[in-house]
Formats: C-alpha cells, sequence, structure tokens
C-alpha cells in the first residue's frame, strides 16, 4: 500500500542519518515507528485515507533534520556509556591477568606495579563515578553528545595512562627479565591485552565521531 | 503556541504529564494536546529524546511492556522526577505572579 511506505520511508531515512550503537539505535527507531504509527490510526479512525492519515503523521512528528539531531544525542549518550563499561571491565580483567607477574628486582620495579595499581584504582573510580554521574550532569542533561565527548575524553586518558605505564613495566621486565616476558602466560597476557586496546581504541574513537554526528 | 517557546518548558510540562500515571509516548504527546486545548504545538518527535533525558537525569523510568496488545515504551516519574515537579510548579507560580504584577491589567501599587 502506497500510504504505508510514508510512515516507512521516514523511519529508513531517520535510520540512515542516525549514528551509534545498533541496539540503541534500533530502540529509538522502535517507538518512532509506535508513535508514527499511533499518530496515523489516530487519523484514519477520524475519517482520513491511508495516505493523508500517515502524511499527517509523519508531518506533525517533525522535520527530519531536527528529529535526527535530537536523536543523535541519545546516541552519543549510548555510545559514551557503551565505551566506558567497556573500558572500565577490560581495565580489571587487564589488571587481574597481569597482577604478580611482574619482576621482583630491581627494587624499583616492584614500586612501579604498585603505582600502576593504585593509578588503576583511582581510573576506576573515576570512571565510575563518571559512568554513573555523568549523564546527570546538567551540561550533559542539556547535551548529549556532551556525555559522548567525556567518555571519549576519559577514555582516551585511561588508554594514554595504560600504554606510559604498563609500557614502562613491560619495558622493565623485558630489560631485566627477558625470559618472564616470552613466557608462554605473559606473552598471551599481553596479545590479549593488544586487541583489547585495540578495540577500546576503536570504541574511544566512536565516542567521537558518534557525538559529532547527523 | 510556538515550539520554540514551548522547549524551555517541555521537561516541566512531561512530568506533569507523567504525575502519578504511568503512559507510552503517545499517550502522553494526546494527554499534552488535551490538557493545552491543541495550543501546544511542538513537533511530536521532539518529546521522545525529552523523555530519554528526563531518563538520564533521573526523573522517569521507562520499560517495555505490552499496551493495547502492541508492544510500547512506558515512562513513569520516580521519587525525584515527582520532587523536581514540585519544585517546577512553585517555580512557575513565583514567575506566573511576578509577571501577572507587571503584565496585568490592575491597578499600580501605591508607592509605600
Amino acid at each position: 500500500m502506497a500510504g504505508q511506505s510514508l510512515i516507512g520511508d521516514y523511519i529508513d531515512r531517520l535510520g540512515a542519518r542516525l549514528d551509534g550503537p545498533r541496539a540503541a539505535k534500533a530502540d529509538l527507531l522502535a517507538e518512532a515507528r509506535n508513535s508514527l504509527d499511533d499518530a496515523a490510526s489516530t487519523y484514519r479512525d477520524a475519517g482520513f485515507p491511508e495516505t493523508t492519515a500517515q502524511a499527517r503523521a509523519v508531518a506533525e512528528f517533525g522535520p527530519l533534520s531536527l528529529i535526527a539531531d535530537e536523536y543523535q544525542e541519545e546516541l552519543a549518550v549510548a555510545q559514551g556509556a557503551r565505551t566506558m563499561r567497556a573500558l572500565l571491565a577490560a581495565m580489571l580483567v587487564v589488571h587481574l591477568l597481569f597482577m604478580g607477574r611482574w619482576p621482583t628486582s630491581p627494587s624499583w620495579v616492584p614500586v612501579l606495579a604498585s603505582v600502576v595499581n593504585y593509578a588503576w584504582v583511582v581510573v576506576a573510580v573515576l570512571g565510575v563515578l563518571a559512568l554513573v554521574g555523568g549523564p546527570r550532569l546538567r551540561r550533559c542533561q542539556r547535551s548529549g553528545r556532551s556525555f559522548g565527548r567525556l567518555a571519549g575524553s576519559f577514555s582516551t586518558g585511561a588508554l594514554t595512562a595504560c600504554v606510559v605505564l604498563q609500557g614502562a613495566l613491560i619495558t622493565a621486565t623485558a630489560y631485566f627479565n627477558l625470559g618472564l616476558l616470552l613466557s608462554p602466560a605473559i606473552l598471551a597476557t599481553l596479545g590479549f591485552g593488544l586487541v583489547v586496546m585495540v578495540r577500546l581504541v576503536g570504541m574511544t574513537r566512536r565516542c567521537f565521531t558518534v557525538s559529532a554526528a547527523a | 503556541m510556538k515550539s520554540d517557546a514551548l522547549r524551555g518548558h517541555l521537561d516541566a510540562l512531561l512530568l506533569a504529564t507523567l504525575d502519578g500515571r504511568e503512559l507510552h509516548g503517545y499517550a502522553i504527546i494526546e494527554a499534552l494536546q488535551l490538557r493545552s486545548g491543541g495550543a501546544l504545538d511542538l513537533p511530536t518527535g521532539t518529546v521522545y529524546p525529552a523523555l530519554r533525558r528526563l531518563e538520564r537525569g533521573g526523573f522517569v523510568r521507562s520499560e517495555w511492556s505490552t499496551v493495547s496488545g502492541r508492544q510500547r515504551r512506558t515512562y513513569k516519574l520516580t521519587p525525584s522526577g515527582e520532587r523536581e515537579l514540585a519544585n517546577q510548579r512553585t517555580a512557575w507560580r513565583e514567575f506566573t505572579v511576578a509577571i501577572e504584577g507587571v503584565l496585568g491589567s490592575g491597578p499600580w501599587p501605591a508607592k509605600a
């Protein structure tokens, strides 16, 4: 039916303009579709033909550019929260995998390992605060894109700290105990850490692109 | 009423619409239009991001549920949303009293 395609076309064009996590986008579009169907149904019940009913529903819903811009705000929040959750989970797993594996001499290596441990605790606490409290900040409530950029910036800082601090420990281990570094367990952990790092860098980058989209 | 003028009050209007009840998005839009006698004219699509924004702020809670045989996301106020609505109502009353005092057609009070 020709009338059916008006709402379908609108939803398709809205979906094409939006960029963000698939589940969050599908959720927003499903709700938009329901609303348009409800509005069209109301007009049909009032005696309007199908095409007119759907055309009115679409017109009422709003211009595509305005609606896409507002929906994109929510997708920026979803991307930011997803990245923060992944970052915190990955930090915990990688930290547990590396814990207690570093050389015990020279004496500054265990000290550096302790500094790394404390740094992760600080980053984890800040990360949980940002994840829970960030979306409620007045600025982030007004603009979901602000939360997306906040999450991206936090993740950038945490990943940079990870590269610097873990890199220092890995370098020290390579220098003082190469055999330990080349053990299958450490190599497997490093490989896993690298894969996680690449994935997190991609998600962090998406925070900024999703926050700038539409 | 122009949608630009409404946007600054949209969050409070949505909280008021959800006061004491749970509604899905389109029912909220219908309630807004009914209560305003059709004077509130804003793109209905902007209501959904506003509802998500309120949810982000902890003022409303939402869930998918079956309403009239269809899956819909329904919204209701949280205790924090109820407090925010009370604050918004108080602020609005103070604002209208102050504006009415100046714009209203009554006599100006005598100088003290």
